[in-house]
């Protein structure tokens, strides 16, 4: 297993320096042949890793493999050792499955999507660092490798968002994701800060037993983690670079910033579960921010034009769900979920580059329209995304979703009134995800064509239709294959749930109720769509002339609540105003009081200006005067 | 007992220094291909000195008579905390000689013999241990570096190199006289004899104050660091390496070195001032850096925030922080002076270091802008890089007692990557911003190696510091010593002797022998 294990991070790390180094001279598909290989191979080498542990005994179901020593200092309880090695536990492996499951598709769809661009090789050999750095931050063996993987994403992230840099925005938009994730960044260190404080040690191997054993935790130092977790997962306040974000390339939209990187927040949580429950009220602060965020994240997304805007904001707020299903305690439930939505929100990216490709970079959902004539099969796979993603029954998303409402009503039904609240917030969020969906996949694909008339759209060709296909199967039976808690059916909470902190609120409500609920949320998601799809599917006309003379409260919902704008004149503005200041004070205050100085003593030297003429002969003479006066007296 | 290596590193560049001053003859490119072959040399004789002793001790002590009369002797040594000084500041000279390529074309000899003069200094300072010596080597490294700055400077170079001449005089000023003092005092220099020595509590105050004034102002640490930026902004790229890269490190290897292990008591009284003026230093200097829009200044002021980590690292005296801190020095030696190098080459090719005149490079000098970047991740503390241990080893060593003040130099870690990313974005990206952007060649063969060391050894320390960091802690485990213990005493207010308060200078509490 170690050797499984190392060559998970290896190859990747390898294949990137590989392409870096000497991809230049690679021609056409090589090198995305090449890092797809690699992505396979280290699938192939995570599902290793699963039935390995999976022919484990439950209690025993961890490998832990040291490689080296990272450091090792101080003594006693002010002892901090680290060492370079993977933990394989079912959260990891998971996780690992995935990633490079997804990953591998995606790469596949990459080597035509990239084909004629300038530079495959550099934005492959990216490519390949980010399965690295997200394999470490998922399988690393302590809190400082996963950090180490967590700003190894966020800088790949950086990158690839900045991969066409001559374009401005471009650049922009990775530097403020990588500063708006170094806010989190902050947050998460403090965190190992305290964490090493009171328990001594940072490996997740060494962590099980203290946490498992841990009463009381400052609940300051679980936020400190979440803060992380909400610059890497974009949540309320810190998801403003995840939708600028989408100025990279499509693959690196559904890679990184829709099925893998922006689920490391989740991750976190997950891996230090038991911190959380035991820190009081850091659980409740989680389950309120993923309700708001995806509330607040929906309505945005029911106004953009963009189409990767509707599906940036439409993952920030599933990623909301995903944060209300850990406050919640359901971990097991968040897991699922974010294995759905890599399906699914994968599978829409990929198929929203298909259209973008096939109309040559055009991202407006106004100048599309009756598209699923000359894109069938895009359109086909899509719809089954959508459908997955608005919750309808039996799409993957409908499961994962289903359950995370189901425990919300639950706490509510055994008598926290709150979380009715809570509740009411995730089924407004999925019936605004049902009709931005369907105002989406209609006002792409259904209608008249609003394309320009000069453009002959075509299918995507075999690489992307095939990573295209595939998601599209795991989107419908992804969610029915990994759990039905209705009936009982959790092979993966079964797999997971173990190393993951028990629901410290109670999760499970009558049948009757279930299937009730259920329900409700089904007629409640078919008619939402039902709607977008009939406001948005006619003539376009009136559906436009509705948005473009939108009241005040739709006009906020277009400007995206201005909260880039609010950040810009609350804090960017402000702090460089600070700056400014500080340069100001530097200069007059600080350094004129030496000048002050300076000019006063120079004013008394005026007196012995025989020993100060300036002149660097004298200054060497007397050097060496000093330096025989030294000599003789050495002598002496 | 006596081993002639550590003199061998000093006095080669020495004499090398003096031979090319008395050879005017010389030609100008054999005389640098000479001072790079010594140079050279000399890194790959200081190699040797990083077998240290793993207890924390000195190791190639060389000890002799030096002035009978005062009782100081020339007396050289290194542990884990300068023998990685040592080897850097051996490193980067080679390093510094081959960028002269780039922009020294007169007076080339005389280049060579403040580089060669200024080398021998600066391994002085890290070597010894007395003090006497110590502050000569300490002036000898700093007249080169004036003259670096004063003669092949830009425009207000001479300004820059008196403001420069003037704060750090007055530091040393301050230190000579400390020094004398404690001559007086404990009647000797040596630094052995004087860890063993017990000033009063006093005493100790007063000396602190000499000592730290003049070390911090190298630092520099806020409010002292007015004359980096001038100083950085005038002097020629090599005068910019090694000042960033060594001259620096002179302050708080002295803070290190001298404050804490000689003046214990008087350390921890006065640490919470300097762990605040770390703290502010780090931040104001962060943002300060930030708003500059010259290339140098911008690293200047890092530098400024950097520095302010290493000093908190060691006033927390706590022993992975100061580890850390002492990491650190080396850590910041290789990163900035590797952006150094770097703004160097594209001011020889655009001459202008101004930010707003850029844009658009990565497609143009694509070697350098994977050479920009990679040094900025270094300078930003990215994880799997040096620069990230150190950091962090500070951090979470301070955190455990300041907790506030490592939160909020945390933030300085952001404010870097704003900074930073902000140089990065506007060299390298966005719309081409010089007209004459196409005319400017990619580095050369010649630049890429002179970056490769320094980027090989941040990847190393990034994914191997365990060598260095145990190399470094044992001696600086010694150093904290009697820091600890007086900070004990100090907690336990009976264990406190009040007789010291009112004592006579010459009256000194028992010293405390390990």
């Amino acid at each position: 297993m170690n050797l499984v294990a190392g060559l998970l991070l290896i190859l990747p790390l390898a294949m990137a320096a590989l392409l870096g180094l000497f991809g230049k001279r690679l021609h056409g598909k090589t090198p995305g042949l090449l890092a797809f290989g690699m992505a396979a191979t280290c699938f192939g080498l995570a599902v290793a890793a699963f039935l390995h542990l999976r022919g484990l005994p439950e209690e025993a179901r961890f490998v832990e493999a040291s490689f080296w020593r990272w450091l090792d200092l101080g003594s006693g309880d002010q002892r901090l050792a680290l060492d370079v090695g993977v933990w394989l536990d079912p959260l990891s492996v998971t996780w690992a499955l995935f990633v490079t499951g997804v990953g591998s598709l995606i790469f596949l769809y990459s080597i035509s999507y990239m084909e004629h661009e300038e530079g495959a090789w550099r934005y492959f050999s990216y490519l390949c660092l980010f399965l690295f750095s997200m394999l470490i931050l998922v399988l690393g063996e302590n809190l400082v490798l996963t950090f180490l993987g967590w700003e190894g994403v966020g800088l790949c992230s950086y990158l690839l968002i900045g991969f066409d840099y001559g374009k401005e925005v471009a650049a922009r938009a990775g530097r403020k994701a990588f500063v708006v994730n170094r806010i989190g960044d902050v947050g998460f260190l403090i965190g190992m800060f305290w964490t090493w404080k009171l328990y001594g040690t940072l490996g997740h191997g060494e962590m099980k037993p203290i946490m498992a054993a841990v009463t009381a935790v400052p609940p300051l130092l679980a936020l400190g983690y979440f803060v992380g977790a909400c610059g890497k997962s974009a949540q309320l306040p810190l998801f403003v670079w995840l939708p600028d974000a989408m100025a990279g390339p499509t693959p690196v939209s559904a890679l990184i910033h829709a099925a893998t990187m922006v689920t490391a927040g989740i991750y976190l949580v997950l891996r230090l579960s038991p911190l959380f429950v035991a820190a009081e009220w850091a659980l409740d602060v989680v389950a309120w921010t993923g309700a708001a965020t995806a509330l607040f994240a929906g309505l945005i997304a029911l106004r953009q034009r963009d189409i990767k805007r509707v599906l940036a904001y439409s993952t920030v707020s599933q990623l909301g769900y995903m944060f209300l299903a850990c406050g919640l305690g359901a971990f097991g439930a968040a897991a699922f979920h974010v294995i759905t939505h890599a399906f699914f929100k994968a599978l829409l990216f990929l198929g929203a580059g298909a259209v973008i490709h096939a109309l040559h970079g055009e991202q407006d959902l106004w100048k599309m329209g009756g598209l699923k004539h000359h894109l069938p099969k895009t359109a086909r796979a899509m719809t089954a995304g959508a459908f997955a993603l608005a919750g309808i029954f039996p799409f993957a998303g409908f499961f994962s979703k289903d359950e995370i409402l189901g425990v919300a009503f639950a706490q509510g039904y055994a008598g926290d009134p709150s979380r009715y609240v809570l509740w009411g917030m995730g089924v407004l969020t999925a019936a605004l995800t049902a009709f931005y969906t369907a105002r989406m996949m209609t006002l792409c694909f259904g209608g008249t064509s609003r394309v320009d008339p000069h453009l002959h759209p075509h299918e995507a060709p075999a690489p992307m239709a095939i990573a295209l296909q595939v998601l599209m199967v795991a989107s419908i039976v992804g969610g029915a294959a990994l759990g039905f808690e209705a009936l009982h059916w959790m092979p993966l909470h079964h797999w997971i749930d173990p190393v993951l902190a028990a629901p410290p609120h109670p999760t499970h409500l009558p049948p009757a109720l279930n299937w009730g609920l259920m329900a409700l949320a089904m007629m409640i998601a078919v008619l939402a769509w039902r709607i977008g799809a009939k406001w948005y599917g006619g003539d376009f006309a009136p559906a436009r002339q509705a948005e473009l003379t939108a009241p005040r409260f739709a006009k906020l919902l277009q400007g995206r609540f201005f909260v880039d704008e609010l950040y810009a004149l609350l804090i960017v503005r402000p702090l460089r105003f600070v700056a400014e200041l500080c340069l100001e004070f530097d200069r007059r205050v600080v350094d004129g009081l030496f000048r002050g100085a300076g000019s006063f003593s120079a004013l008394l030297s005026t007196t012995v200006r025989l020993a100060q003429n300036g002149v660097v002969h004298a200054y060497a003479f007397w050097m060496v005067v000093g330096a025989v006066l030294l000599l003789t007296l050495a002598l002496a | 007992m006596n081993d002639l290596l550590l003199a061998g590193v000093i006095l080669g560049p020495l004499a090398a220094a003096l031979l090319l001053a008395l050879w005017p003859k010389l030609a100008p490119e054999p005389a640098r291909l000479l001072t790079l072959l010594i140079t050279v040399a000399t890194f790959v004789a200081s190699l040797p000195l990083l077998a240290t002793d793993a207890a924390g001790g000195m190791t190639r002590e060389l000890d002799v008579p030096w002035i009978a009369a005062l009782g100081i002797r020339f007396h050289l040594g290194v542990d884990g905390i300068s023998a990685p000084l040592v080897v850097l500041t051996t490193l980067l000279m080679p390093l510094v000689v081959l960028a002269s390529y780039g922009h020294v074309h007169d007076r080339v000899r005389q280049y060579c013999v403040l580089l060669l003069a200024m080398e021998a200094g600066m391994v002085g300072v890290f070597a010894a241990l007395d003090l006497v010596l110590f502050y000569v080597f300490f002036e000898m490294s700093l007249i080169p570096l004036y003259l670096l700055v004063g003669v092949y400077g830009g425009a207000r170079r001479t300004y820059a190199a008196l403001k420069f001449v003037l704060f750090t005089v007055a530091g040393s000023l301050l230190l000579l006289l400390g020094i004398l003092y404690v001559m007086h005092a404990t009647g000797s220099a040596d630094f052995a004899a004087l860890r063993r020595a017990t000033l009063s509590v006093r005493e100790q105050a007063w000396l602190f104050a000499a000592f730290a004034a003049a070390f911090c102002v190298k630092v520099p640490l806020v409010p002292f660091h007015t004359w980096l930026p001038d100083a950085h902004v005038e002097a020629p790229t090599g005068g910019s390496v090694i000042l960033a890269g060594v001259t620096l490190k002179m302050g708080t290897y002295g803070l290190l070195r001298f404050c804490l292990p000689l003046f214990p008591a008087a350390s921890i009284e006065h640490a919470p001032l300097l762990l605040a003026l770390a703290v502010v230093g780090i931040l104001y200097g962060a943002l300060l850096a930030w708003a500059q829009s010259d290339l140098k200044k911008i690293i200047a002021y890092s530098s400024v925030s950097h520095l302010g980590f290493v000093v908190l690292g060691l006033f927390s005296l706590q022993s992975s922080a100061a580890t850390g801190a002492t990491l650190q020095m080396i850590n910041h030696g290789l990163s900035t002076g590797a952006l150094f190098l770097l703004i160097g080459m594209i001011y020889e090719r655009a001459h202008t270091r101004q930010l707003a005149d850029f844009g658009g490079l990565a497609r143009t000098m694509p070697r350098f802008a994977v050479c920009l970047v990679f040094a900025t991740l270094s300078s930003i503390g990215l994880p799997g890089l040096n620069g990230f241990v150190g950091e962090f080893l500070i951090l979470i060593g301070t955190w455990r007692d300041h907790p506030l003040a490592a939160s909020l130099a945390s933030l300085g870690v952001l404010l870097g990557a704003i900074y930073m990313l902000g140089l990065v974005k506007g060299l390298l990206f966005g719309p081409v911003g010089h007209p004459k952007t196409a005319t400017w060649r990619d580095l050369t063969l010649r630049e890429m190696a002179t970056l490769a060391p320094l980027f090989a050894l941040m990847i190393a320390i990034g994914f191997a510091p365990q060598p260095l960091l145990s190399r470094i802690e044992p001696a600086v485990e010694r150093m904290l010593e009697r820091p600890r213990l007086a900070l004990e005493a100090s907690l336990a207010p009976t264990a406190m002797p009040s007789v010291d308060e009112g004592a006579p200078p010459h009256d000194r509490a028992p010293g405390e022998r390990r």
